[in-house]
């Protein structure tokens, strides 16, 4: 018997969903070694997170609640890596999107009828500028955005614990590192009986479906595709590779931006330290998964942000660390990477003289 | 090899090929693009599998799984890409490629690759970097390469095609020594005169059936072997004559001075002038500023000092797409690098040069107009691809360079920039672009030809420009002999 790989002759969509959704699956028992080794049972283990994020309103609508922030951010990365610039900032630009909603609500003086937009354009336009540095040092001098996004990403991170612990500290939060509350008319108002903040949600199916659009029908999609193709034919091609690049950033680190504005307006009518317990990253995981189309990727969102939900009630039930969630989606995101392949390629065994294609 | 099938998975590739190489001779594999010949070599060099067939060597039949064992039984490869390290000399390169060890015993290899190189007149400098290096130097080191692992039978794909009259000369001589201590040599090529000048056998394949085994040279013509390899008899070469000497200038430059990657001056303040209906032949060995030429020319490489006019606009240093909407088209040198995005699919690649223009409407692409301007290029060049949707990754070389010209060639150019525009193309696509520079040419518009091909900048120019070091050494009218423009390039009379 023989084993090889070959290049798949055509490269189908459904392929190509099949493969995730098949990466998703083997990467459970693997996690599973992981909670026999706590002692846990893991298909009790799987069907308590099930349960846990799906099976009750209350998890359901915990589990859009976190999508909010992890879909806004995965939603705008899958353009970045569309033109294969590698954001892994989105962490940082939530952090500042959130700080500058945060001085809007709080010391702008600002009147009720505008805060709330003022505040959302803030935070898209930090979280923008704060990817926009990384890519102007990667368009001009061809710098690494990959390292530049991740070190502002702590440096994002000591600025939010210096306001909340220096000068933006509450006068009534008894020392806490958190700013003062949120006038009322300052914060995003919720579905009734949930914690779901539905302006955010507005925007993140909004931005779904522009970005959607926008890959697939319009001409800056077509560029993006190009750059992220090959940047030396988009240059042949009279394509200005820098502007795509400027223009990914901004899109990604804008929304990302906005998702912070959710968190601070939304959730917690404050800024808080620790705003976001590295939503950031974890987007990255959905981008991937959904393939880099973003409809697909707000499914996968949610998905993940269930998987996180679940992770919080196994936790308390089953009194597992909470970082097991994390290993979680680690190996979640490293099945789906190395899956890629067989997108591309099939396996092909040879039995005596018959060969099987998979 | 007997009896060899290999299908993939849209077309049969082999079909019950049988092919015989004699110890001692070198053996010329012809055929057009698609028919075969780099998958048969892939399958002799343990890349690929047959799915049916076997491979006998000196009477013993073998399996082999992987280069790693044609190797061991004594078949080395050169690939037309060459397979080294950039930035590691070329006694590193060798190293890397033979040592088995932990340690690099480098005064043993140099010494054996030293005396390689003077058994078969290879000669090279072992301490130089790989990048420093010309095509036609980097080739002997991948030559080395194999010699060192004592092959008996080498395969060579494609080696004249980066190199100059005077190397493939030397390279033919190295061949010869080969065969004369009993190796055997296989060697894949698209030039007929090559395969009847240098080879002791020749055999055709054509749509992955032999159609011609062990044909002597001495036995046939250059016609003939056309008509084997294409099945049907062709109008050859449109020799292309009577210029409109009267053409107004459409491209000129002054004094153009333009730095290669390393910042040295690759092109050293040219001026010439390309006019309306004229082919202007650049020719020149690889490396002497045609590239860096091309590429200012284009907008994708900056001018240092100097101008460059199209229709009289100054285009000096603008950007590509001003360049592209005044009609200029580019066939690039390098159409992996350049040409093409190989993940996207045929028709994203098809329409990159006017998508903001003839396939979209303000804002969105215009997906009907599209697929219907690919589906006709397709059809009107020949090109063999799953379908319209399908990525660029997934074609032929050959049918890539096709793609790339058809997409040129529909911008309706003024002014074509063409570097080695067949480079990799069969006898028929070939004479197809020739035919369809000669027609660009009667409306009115000018070709740019840059080749190293010199046969090809011969039958097609007008006038041709020979380049060395950076300047326009010399200038040649209509009629030029291939010996002259060759010497101009090499010897270089001021």
């Amino acid at each position: 018997m023989e084993i090889g790989l070959e290049r798949r002759p055509t490269l189908s969509r459904r392929i190509s969903v099949s493969v995730r959704i098949l990466a998703v699956l083997l990467s459970l028992p693997f996690i599973g070694l992981l909670f026999a080794a706590y002692g846990v049972n893991p298909v009790d283990a799987y069907l308590r997170i099930f349960t846990g994020a799906f099976g009750s309103p209350y998890g359901f609508s915990e589990s859009i609640v976190k999508m909010l922030p992890i879909g806004l951010c995965a939603v705008g990365l899958t353009l970045a890596y569309r033109a294969r610039v590698l954001n892994i900032g989105a962490e940082g630009q939530l952090i500042m999107g959130s700080m500058a909603a945060t001085w809007v609500a709080l010391y702008s003086g600002l009147p009720q009828g505008v805060i709330i937009t003022v505040m959302l354009l803030a935070g898209f336009i930090f979280g923008a500028a704060w990817a926009l540095l990384p890519a102007l040092l990667k368009s001009r001098l061809s710098i690494n955005e990959v390292i530049v996004t991740l070190m502002m990403n702590y440096i994002s991170l000591r600025l939010l614990d210096y306001v909340v612990t220096g000068p933006w500290r509450g006068l009534t939060q008894w020392g806490f590192p958190q700013t003062d509350p949120f006038p009322n008319y300052a914060r995003f108002p919720s579905i009734v009986g949930t914690r779901i903040h539905y302006y955010t949600l507005t925007l993140l199916l909004a931005s779904t479906l522009i970005l959607y659009v926008l890959m697939r029908r319009t001409k800056i999609g077509y560029e993006i595709r190009v750059v992220g193709g090959n940047p030396e034919a988009a240059k042949y091609a009279g394509i200005s590779v820098n502007r795509s690049i400027l223009l990914v950033m901004l899109v990604s680190g804008g929304l990302a931006g906005v998702a912070g504005v959710g968190e601070v307006a939304g959730i917690h009518g404050r800024l808080i330290r620790g705003i976001s317990p590295g939503y950031g990253y974890t987007a990255i995981i959905p981008a991937w998964l959904g393939g880099l189309d973003p409809l697909a990727t707000l499914i996968a969102s949610f998905f993940i942000s269930g998987l996180m939900v679940g992770g919080d009630a196994i936790q308390v039930s089953l009194r597992l660390p909470s970082s097991l969630v994390y290993v979680f989606n680690g190996v979640i995101l490293l099945f789906i990477i190395s899956s890629e392949v067989l997108a591309r390629y099939r396996i092909m065994l040879k039995i005596g003289g018959r060969r099987i294609w998979i | 090899m007997r009896g060899i099938v290999k299908r993939f998975p849209t077309v049969v590739a082999l079909d019950n090929v049988d092919f015989r190489v004699r110890q001692g001779e070198i053996h010329a594999l012809l055929g057009e693009n698609g028919a075969g010949k780099t998958t048969l070599m892939r399958i002799l060099y343990g890349m690929y599998r047959p799915d049916v067939g076997e491979i006998i060597v000196d009477g013993r039949r073998v399996s082999i799984g992987s280069p790693k064992d044609a190797l061991k039984i004594g078949i080395g490869m050169v690939h037309q890409h060459f397979m080294l390290v950039d930035k590691l000399t070329v006694l590193e390169n060798i190293a890397l490629f033979v040592e088995e060890g932990f340690r690099i015993g480098f005064d043993r290899i140099r010494s054996r690759v030293e005396e390689l190189s003077k058994t078969y007149g290879l000669k090279i400098d072992l301490e130089a970097k790989i990048w420093q290096l010309s095509a036609g130097e980097q080739q002997k080191v991948e030559i080395l390469k194999t010699l060192y692992k004592n092959v008996k039978l080498l395969i060579l794909d494609e080696p004249t095609s980066v190199l100059t009259p005077v190397e493939s000369e030397e390279l033919f001589k190295s061949l010869r020594r080969m065969v004369e201590t009993g190796k055997s040599v296989i060697l894949i090529t698209h030039r007929l005169n090559e395969a009847l000048r240098a080879s002791d056998s020749i055999t055709i394949l054509r749509r992955g059936r032999v159609v011609a085994a062990e044909v002597k040279p001495r036995e046939a013509s250059r016609l003939d072997l056309v008509n084997m390899i294409v099945g049907r008899p062709l109008e050859f070469k449109p020799r292309i004559n009577n210029a409109k000497k009267s053409g107004k200038p459409i491209l000129e430059v002054e004094k153009l001075r333009v730095l290669d990657d390393r910042g040295l001056i690759a092109v050293k303040d040219i001026s010439f002038i390309l006019k309306e209906g004229e082919i202007l032949g650049v020719a020149g060995v690889a490396g002497n500023g045609q590239k860096e030429l091309v590429e200012a020319l284009t907008g994708l490489r900056r001018v240092e000092k100097g101008v460059v006019r199209i229709m009289g606009v100054d285009v000096t240093n603008s950007p590509p797409r001003k360049i592209i909407r005044l009609g200029v088209a580019h066939i690039p040198e390098d159409r992996f690098r350049y040409g093409v995005a190989p993940d996207l699919s045929v028709a994203e690649n098809m329409i990159m040069k006017l998508y903001g223009e003839k396939f979209s409407r303000r804002f969105f692409m215009d997906a009907e107009a599209i697929q219907k301007e690919t589906e006709k290029l397709i059809q009107e060049f020949e090109i063999v691809t799953p379908g319209v949707n399908a990525p660029v990754s997934l074609l032929s070389g050959g049918n890539i360079q096709k793609l790339i010209v058809a997409r040129e060639l529909s911008i309706n150019p003024r002014i074509l920039v063409a570097s080695n525009p067949t480079s990799g193309l069969d006898v028929a696509s070939t004479n197809y672009v020739h035919r369809v520079f000669h027609r660009l040419r009667e409306d009115g518009g000018s070709v740019l030809l840059v080749s190293e091909d010199l046969e090809e900048v011969l039958a097609l120019s007008n006038r041709i420009l020979v380049m060395k070091e950076g300047k326009i050494v010399r200038e040649f009218g209509e009629g030029a002999s291939i010996s002259e423009v060759g010497f101009a390039m090499t010897a270089g009379a001021a």
